[in-house]
């Protein structure tokens, strides 16, 4: 025929297909070849460690504390940190807050000066003080008095009744510089003529008095002896743990674990420091914290009052001595 | 490029593509996959070394940490470093030389971040940051993305291995796709291919202009008339509008007088049938019958149009021919009828002419040449001579009013008359005579041929007025067959064989179609003064003399008659009126022969004066008997050719059969060449025409006689 009727123009609908197959096809290209805008980073233009803590920025004076592991290092941290922020920025200072694993890292942090102020236990202290003059700066008041015990722990469903019960089973130490955690049991052995190794089927130390707690409980260690301020404030936070424990036997009180610093920190810094924490308890913020970690303020302290660990530590110590 | 290539290509490219987008879009899933997998894997994984890694930074035990990531990096191959920074500070980490600026300090959250980036070499690294517990520490990890991907590499490879399978397996399926296609449509298309050249010689076939016209008035269809219309070019491969193959305008029509039809339509949407004015290419209107009915879409709409246009130009022009054709007979019928009234005028009167003329040249024969009453005789016989002109003339316009037949020599004629013609026109007309050698003569009336010259020159001059103009008057001798004489004289079969052709054009006015149709009817002029009987006589005298006439004309391009006379053909017995025996007496018996009473009483008279004895019959049958009785004493027979009961043919039949060579003279009011017609070579002794005198009768008589005498 000559001519075309009813022509709807096929060659732009063709043209149509081809564009829109080229765009899926350019589409495709880019995301299979693109995307990969990342940035350069050099690799070789890099930052030593140079041990500072990132800091500096801030102009104030520095003031370092250190908090004896206790209690396990989180929750240590958690309840401490912004006390002593608390208390560095009455002071005009910026805190900067260290722990250690053990209780003679802390002593070493103190009596190498890399702290200005350190919450050490009563155990540690008496050894501080022996060993390069510790002072005592301030005491906590917990629950109205300023000692502390020493608690026997077994689990709630066990048999053990006594320490004397805990023969022959698994035993969790906390520290070995600890008074309540390692040194009483200790003691306690001592006084029955045994030792660890004798008594116990198996001992290890925990580092901290609620993983002690969190061992009983769990089954991990048959007994444990713990700081009766940890056992009493891990009850009031989470009682479904201590509720698994139970107290077979309380030591006689114990001075309070003690706030001390070197004896070379300078007197004015020193009262300084011993003023800031005796008027704590009347900050509206420092009493939230003293709620927490149940205490009721700082007051002076005595060193008289850890006498009886100094006695309890030698007797141990002549008592394995005369074991050798 | 052949259609099975054209399949195939497109084909195995479709496919090609379709597989390219499929293998693409799975590497792509694969990778991206891969990438997820990984983000996920080395977020707990770093998360969980985070946790590890809080109470190690709480202890402030770099020494710790740094084993353990460097213990992170010794268990997973896809790790390329770890590190931890606090405060933007590095703190541990397993690099040899530091941690690397940029990768110092970003923005800290809660939740993992993910970061990627390339180092210098180009390779790709995927860093998981996760904040150390609540310490302002961040742990980070990095993956080498390469290693990563690696795992995924041998299913990458499978799939694109499954996709270049598939790929050929589809280009095979392409060429068998192409062969049958090629198949199917070669059949096909051969199929459409016949079923279109089918219809387009069916719409080739009809007459008309028949078009498919879109609404833009440009041709989707059009037949072989409408590419002829174009000059053989395709008007809808040169997108050509309808306008400009019809109406050679580059505008559409919209002319109201005649409505466009594409128009029409598509207002109505339905058919119409209209007459329009197209016009050809030589730029000739044309007038057409347009139907143009529509072609709907789906939805109801117009879309097209068929177009059919009829051209009425030829169908006019037949009617007009026709018109023309039918007027020609009218106008032969009104002249025939005017001829048979004059010629039975004529006869009757030429009898009573007879009666009277001849008796009274019987009354002055007699008279004393002194008598007074011979003047009133005469004026008498003047009175009866001027109505023989009378009747002469009418017969001329019947075409029946030759009186005379003899040779005329057409160029001696025109050269004595043209002196006289160009007298009767304008000084500032010329007259230039063109005459063929060697012409031969005419045979006719020269005064009637004269009238004719002198009428059609006249007429020229009053055509050319005081214009500077021209009269060309031409002569030729020319061989007429049949249809060129049917074609200027339809109403009568003329001989074929040479005529003379006599030519008289004029530069002047010209004539319109309409003065055209009618210059030869009786009566018509387009003068004030004239009769209207100049041209209709010519148109008589050429009929009367076995002639045609043709006109040709243009208002303002003058006009030219050409008259045709049949070549000299000698008659046997020509006429030679010699009048020099006044006295010449006969002897013998003449049988006269006339129905009407006074012509058979003065012939007789006149015949006996001239020494005749005289018998009379009053028609056919008596004049039959008598000259059974006495065709022994008669010497010859002046016989009337209309008679009751046996006219004059018939009666010359009878007499011959009696006697053979019986002298005839035969006698009529007709003219001689339509009376003696039914005597041709039957030996005619001669013809005498009404009213006669009686010398004549007397000249007659002694030529007849004398050649019978001689014989």
């Amino acid at each position: 025929m000559n001519g075309t009727v009813g022509d709807r123009g096929y060659s732009t609908v063709s043209l149509k297909y081809v564009l829109i197959l080229a765009v899926i096809g350019a589409a495709l290209v880019l995301e299979l070849t693109g995307g990969d805008d990342d940035p350069t980073v050099d690799m070789a233009e890099t930052v030593r460690d140079d041990g500072a803590d990132g800091t500096q920025a801030d102009e104030r004076p520095v003031l370092r504390v250190a908090v004896g592991a206790m209690i396990s290092p989180e929750i240590t941290r958690d309840y401490y940190e912004k006390l002593i922020e608390l208390l560095a920025g009455k002071l005009g200072h910026r805190a900067i807050f260290s722990q250690r694993r053990t209780y003679s890292e802390v002593n070493a942090l103190v009596a190498n000066k890399e702290v200005d102020v350190a919450f050490v236990c009563s155990g540690p202290y008496t050894r501080g003080r022996e060993e390069f003059g510790m002072e005592l700066l301030v005491v906590p008041v917990a629950h109205g008095e300023t000692v502390y015990y020493s608690y026997i722990l077994a689990h709630r469903d066990s048999v053990v009744r006594s320490f004397d019960d805990l023969r022959g089973r698994r035993f969790a130490f906390t520290d070995p510089d600890s008074n309540s955690g390692c040194l009483v049991p200790t003691y306690m052995l001592a006084r029955r003529g045994e030792t660890p190794d004798s008594f116990f089927g198996d001992t290890f130390f925990s580092n901290s008095h609620d993983n002690s707690i969190n061992a009983v409980a769990k089954g991990m260690a048959d007994g444990a002896a713990v700081d009766s301020l940890i056992w009493d404030f891990m009850n009031v936070v989470d009682p479904s743990v201590t509720g698994l424990t139970r107290i077979v036997e309380r030591s006689p009180p114990y001075g309070i674990p003690p706030v001390v610093v070197h004896p070379d920190l300078p007197a004015e810094l020193k009262e300084q420091l011993r003023q800031a924490f005796l008027s704590l308890h009347e900050d509206e913020a420092a009493r939230g914290f003293f709620t927490r970690l149940q205490i009721d303020r700082f007051v002076e302290g005595d060193d008289a009052a850890y006498q009886s660990v100094r006695e309890m530590r030698r007797w141990v110590e002549q008592d394995n001595e005369g074991g050798q | 490029m052949s259609l099975r290539a054209k399949v195939f290509i497109r084909s195995a490219v479709l496919s090609a593509f379709l597989i390219g987008v499929i293998v693409a879009t799975h590497l792509a899933y694969v990778r991206d996959f891969s990438d997820r997998q990984l983000d996920q894997r080395y977020t707990k994984e770093t998360i969980i070394q985070a946790a590890r890694a809080e109470r190690l930074v709480l202890w402030d035990d770099r020494v710790a940490l740094t084993g353990l990531l460097e213990s992170m990096l010794d268990t997973d191959d896809h790790l390329a470093y770890a590190f931890i920074e606090r405060d933007g500070r590095p703190y541990a980490h397993t690099f040899t030389d530091g941690v690397p600026r940029l990768l110092l300090g970003r923005p800290v959250s809660p939740t993992p971040q993910h970061w990627h980036f390339s180092d210098e070499a180009g390779e790709r690294f995927h860093d998981v940051s996760v904040r150390v517990g609540d310490t302002n520490a961040v742990l980070h990890v990095g993956l080498s993305r390469e290693k990563g991907f690696g795992d995924v590499v041998p299913l990458l490879t499978r799939i694109a291995a499954v996709g270049g399978v598939t790929l050929l397996a589809a280009v095979v399926l392409s060429m068998l796709l192409a062969r049958w296609t090629t198949r199917e449509v070669r059949s096909a298309t051969v199929a459409l291919r016949d079923t279109l050249a089918f219809m387009q010689t069916i719409i080739d076939g009809v007459p008309e202009a028949l078009m498919v016209i879109n609404r833009d008035c440009t041709i989707a269809l059009a037949n072989r008339t409408v590419r002829e219309m174009t000059g053989g070019k395709d008007p809808v491969a040169g997108r050509l509008k309808c306008h400009q193959v019809s109406h050679q305008s580059a505008t559409p029509c919209a002319a109201t007088e005649h409505p466009c039809p594409l128009g029409l339509v598509i207002a109505t949407k339905a058919t119409a049938t209209v007459e329009h004015l197209h016009r050809d290419a030589e730029g000739n209107d044309l007038l057409v019958e347009v139907i143009a009915a529509p072609i709907f879409d789906e939805k109801g709409e117009v879309v097209q149009i068929i177009e059919l246009a009829r051209d009425l130009t030829e169908r006019i022009r037949a009617e007009e021919g026709r018109r023309e054709l039918e007027a020609q007979f009218q106008q032969a019928q009104k002249l025939e009828s005017l001829g048979v009234l004059a010629s039975g005028l004529a006869h009757d009167f030429n009898n009573l002419l007879v009666g009277i003329y001849g008796n009274m040249d019987l009354a002055l024969m007699d008279l004393e040449e002194r008598s007074p009453v011979r003047i009133y005789i005469t004026d008498a016989k003047t009175a009866a001579r001027r109505a023989a002109d009378l009747i002469g003339e009418m017969l001329a316009y019947a075409g029946k009013g030759k009186t005379r037949s003899e040779e005329v020599d057409l160029h001696e004629l025109l050269q004595e008359m043209a002196g006289l013609l160009r007298a009767s026109i304008s000084r500032k007309t010329t007259i230039h005579l063109d005459l063929a050698e060697g012409l031969v003569a005419v045979r006719g009336d020269p005064t009637q041929i004269r009238q004719v010259v002198m009428n059609i020159i006249t007429n020229a001059g009053q055509a050319i007025g005081e214009e500077v103009g021209e009269i060309v008057v031409r002569t030729e001798r020319i061989e007429c067959d049949r249809a060129f004489l049917q074609a200027i004289r339809p109403d009568v079969e003329l001989p074929e064989g040479p005529y003379i052709s006599l030519q008289i054009a004029d530069t002047g006015s010209g004539l319109s179609r309409e003065v055209m149709g009618r210059i030869f009817d009786p009566f018509f002029t387009t003068k004030a003064t004239g009769s209207g009987l100049g041209l209709s006589a010519v148109h008589g005298i050429v009929r009367s003399h076995g002639g045609a006439i043709r006109v040709e004309s243009q208002p303002g391009k003058g006009t030219s008659f050409t008259i045709l006379f049949p070549a000299v053909i000698p008659l046997t017995g020509t006429d030679q009126t010699d009048l020099v025996a006044k006295d010449w007496r006969g002897s013998g018996t003449i049988l006269v022969v006339d129905d009407e009473e006074p012509v058979r009483s003065f012939v007789a008279n006149a015949v006996e004066r001239f020494g005749f004895a005289v018998l009379t019959a009053s028609d056919g049958v008596e004049a039959v008997e008598i000259f059974r009785e006495h065709h022994g004493e008669i010497d010859g027979v002046l016989l009337d050719l209309k008679m009751p009961r046996m006219d004059g043919a018939e009666t010359f039949e009878e007499l011959r059969e009696i006697c053979a060579d019986v002298l005839v003279i035969l006698s009529s009011g007709f003219t001689e060449e339509e009376s003696t017609r039914q005597f041709a070579g039957k030996g005619l002794a001669g013809f005498i025409q009404k009213p006669y005198e009686a010398a004549a009768l007397r000249e007659k008589l002694r030529v007849a006689l004398g050649r019978r005498s001689g014989a």
